[in-house]
């Protein structure tokens, strides 16, 4: 699928067909997607876990669901988790990853670098992220009742890396024709059910499957104005958005007719119906 | 314990509130007399009347505007709704209940049926 | 271009041409791309402020600099500074002028809906007072920030499908709000340097990464999932995986490369 095409077709689907699996080959291709995805200062905090939804037991299950995500966690075949290795900018602070792009010809002298920059700027600069004094918990108490602490800065890194892999797995499982959505779990029964490490930060999980709903899912959703968000020069100076470039990126797709769709709310109670959900 | 009858039901605040965001979001057609029926009916099981059960599962704020979901009721609600499912044998009676519940703001979400 | 092969095509360019500006239309396409990437409660976390090399002077981009940034900001002549707005939050549920979850527009629209036990009266008068506004008096929201960042790698890929050089790298927050008036509210995601490339598409090559193994699992935190083969070889084809880095002609593509834009050599 065309990019432009890949990016204006993805929604936050909500319905998906529970009785189709998603073959492990499309898995397979999402997780080489997010594999390949830009690293926050070259720091390999990503974690991901990939969950098929039949694998697990109705108490883990029952233990997963929210009162608002069940019938989702119900449809969706298979459940991607992001977590992000919070230590790893401890490790990333011995210098290997610098040392590793530099034999590859990524990093050079031309820029800088050097075993001497490694050593003398480049870790000292990651260390005074690591021991940044403002403190933050990475996640809800341990066992022992208290909640992790570390720096802002790592925390603030590490949920960069998140929503890097998020972005790049819903791309990649529009590519892949699947429907896709973040979405919220019970955290601490997550960690429980997957095993996870006291030191991975969690975040929202992507439920995967193939859609139960119409591919536009209503439409595109609604936005601030484009001149919200982007500024040009200094801030409070707005980016104008030209309607030429946005003529054009309706026709490429990437900007598609905007939600609500006149049948939307037929749809939505037609779903109902068909999931035996209440309307 | 006066027994609760449709009338009493139809005319309860909730119920009210339950149409209105029905025909808000659904538009004609989408109130019917087998929706007060069905609460009425459940209301009968539960010993309580439509307004008694949303206030059992939302705690109102000083101002009465702002709610906190009480989530041990709301769990005890949705375990009644399900025996009233499997007692009735029937998941749109069921979806009836769980309706009025979510459109006076106690969200809540069956499992799909396959 | 070919999803997979944006993907593929993706690095982490080190060199670009500086004298070539980078037309307007292709920096809107980038800022398009990231304004409609998919955010939490459809609130606004992702902010960015597009700044031209050109513009600033050289005291200026000084300051912006940090030493693993320095040489993008003489080189690359667009710099796309992407920040989550930690007041995006408060402006969603208090001054709620924009569609947001807060606002209930996702209800009106039907993308919430009691089908998954939404309404009006649970936005209105649960969420917004019990999950969504609580906090917000404590000071800077910062949870918006795995969003922020989600809409910036969308806009490094719209980057990369039109045919520019892009990489990442940090820049020096306290300058920037003294020089490009950023409000305290923003905390940095990252810089964006955007350009055409010096170096070939290539770049270096695909670069290193961990094993595979190491970070992705299945069922478990313990069990890494294998991949398959012909996966792999059938992605390869598609151009998401390629030449690994460095490429033969790296060192003295590097070498030619310092001379042209006047950077240090070995």
């Amino acid at each position: 699928m065309e990019f432009k095409s890949v990016v204006g077709s993805r929604r936050s689907i909500r319905f998906f067909d529970p009785w189709r699996e998603v073959e492990r080959e499309k898995i397979q291709a999402i997780l080489e997607a997010i594999y390949r995805a830009p690293r926050i200062l070259e720091v390999d905090f990503l974690r991901v876990v990939v969950v098929h939804r039949d694998r697990l037991t109705p108490e883990q299950m029952a233990t997963l669901k929210t009162p608002t995500t069940t019938a989702q966690l119900d449809m969706a075949s298979v459940y991607i988790f992001f977590y992000a290795d919070v230590d790893a900018l401890e490790r990333a602070t011995s210098g290997a990853t610098y040392r590793e792009l530099m034999a590859a010809g990524v990093l050079n002298s031309s820029h800088g670098w050097s075993e001497e920059f490694v050593e003398g700027t480049a870790v000292p600069y990651l260390r005074k992220l690591l021991d940044d004094g403002s403190r933050a918990p990475m996640g809800p108490p341990g066992a022992d009742g208290t909640p992790r602490l570390v720096s802002r800065e790592t925390l603030r890194l590490a949920r960069s890396a998140i929503g890097i892999a998020q972005d790049y797995a819903q791309l990649a499982a529009v590519e892949q024709g699947l429907g896709a959505q973040l979405s919220s779990v019970s955290v601490p029964a997550a960690k429980v059910v997957l095993g996870i490490p006291d030191s991975w930060a969690a975040s929202s999980p992507m439920l995967l499957g193939y859609h139960g709903e119409s591919r536009e899912a209503g439409g595109q959703r609604p936005r601030e104005p484009f001149e919200e968000d982007f500024f040009e020069l200094r801030y409070g100076n707005p980016f104008y958005r030209e309607p030429a470039v946005v003529e054009q990126l309706r026709a490429a797709g990437m900007i598609q007719a905007e939600a609500p769709f006149a049948w939307r709310m037929d749809e939505v109670r037609g779903l109902a119906r068909k999931f035996g959900l209440p309307d | 314990m006066p027994e609760i009858d449709a009338g009493q039901v139809r005319d309860s605040e909730s119920v009210h509130r339950w149409f209105s965001s029905r025909l808000g979001l659904w538009g004609r057609g989408s109130v019917t007399d087998d929706l007060v029926e069905t609460l009425t009916r459940f209301c009968q099981v539960v010993g309580k009347t439509p307004d008694a059960m949303i206030d059992d599962c939302l705690k109102p704020g000083k101002d009465r505007e702002v709610f906190t979901l009480r989530t041990r009721a709301r769990r005890q609600y949705m375990g009644q709704i399900e025996r009233f499912e499997v007692e009735t044998g029937s998941r749109d009676q069921a979806n009836i209940v769980r309706s009025f519940f979510i459109h006076n703001g106690v969200a809540m979400n069956p499992s799909i049926l396959v | 271009m070919e999803f997979n092969r944006v993907i593929g095509n993706q690095r982490s360019f080190q060199y670009f041409l500086p004298w070539r500006p980078v037309e307007r239309p292709k920096v809107q396409v980038i800022l398009e791309a990231g304004r409609l990437a998919s955010r939490a409660v459809n609130t606004a976390f992702s902010k960015a402020l597009v700044i031209y090399r050109d513009t600033l002077t050289q005291a200026e981009r000084d300051a912006l600099k940090t030493p693993l940034s320095a040489v993008f900001f003489d080189t690359a002549p667009v710099c796309i500074l992407w920040y989550n707005d930690m007041d995006a939050r408060r402006v969603a549920v208090q001054e709620q002028k924009w569609p947001t979850v807060a606002s209930g527009a996702l209800v009106e629209i039907g993308a919430l809906g009691p089908p998954h036990g939404w309404s009006h009266r649970y936005v209105q008068q649960v969420v917004l007072p019990e999950v969504l506004t609580p906090g917000l008096d404590a000071g800077p929201q910062r949870g918006g920030n795995p969003d922020a960042a989600l809409a910036m790698a969308q806009g490094l890929l719209a980057a990369v499908d039109e045919g520019l050089a892009v990489c990442l790298a940090p820049f020096d927050e306290a300058a920037a709000r003294e020089i490009l008036r950023v409000p305290d509210t923003w905390e940095q995601v990252s810089a964006m340097f955007v350009g055409y490339p010096a170096e070939s598409a290539e770049a270096a090559g695909q670069e290193p990464r961990p094993p595979f193994e190491s970070m992705f699992f299945e069922q478990n935190a313990t069990e890494p999932f294998v991949p398959v083969a012909k996966v792999t070889e059938r992605l390869r084809e598609a151009g998401l995986i390629q030449r690994a880095a460095p490429v033969p002609w790296r060192e003295r593509e590097v070498r030619a490369l310092s001379r042209m834009l006047g950077l240090p050599q070995e």
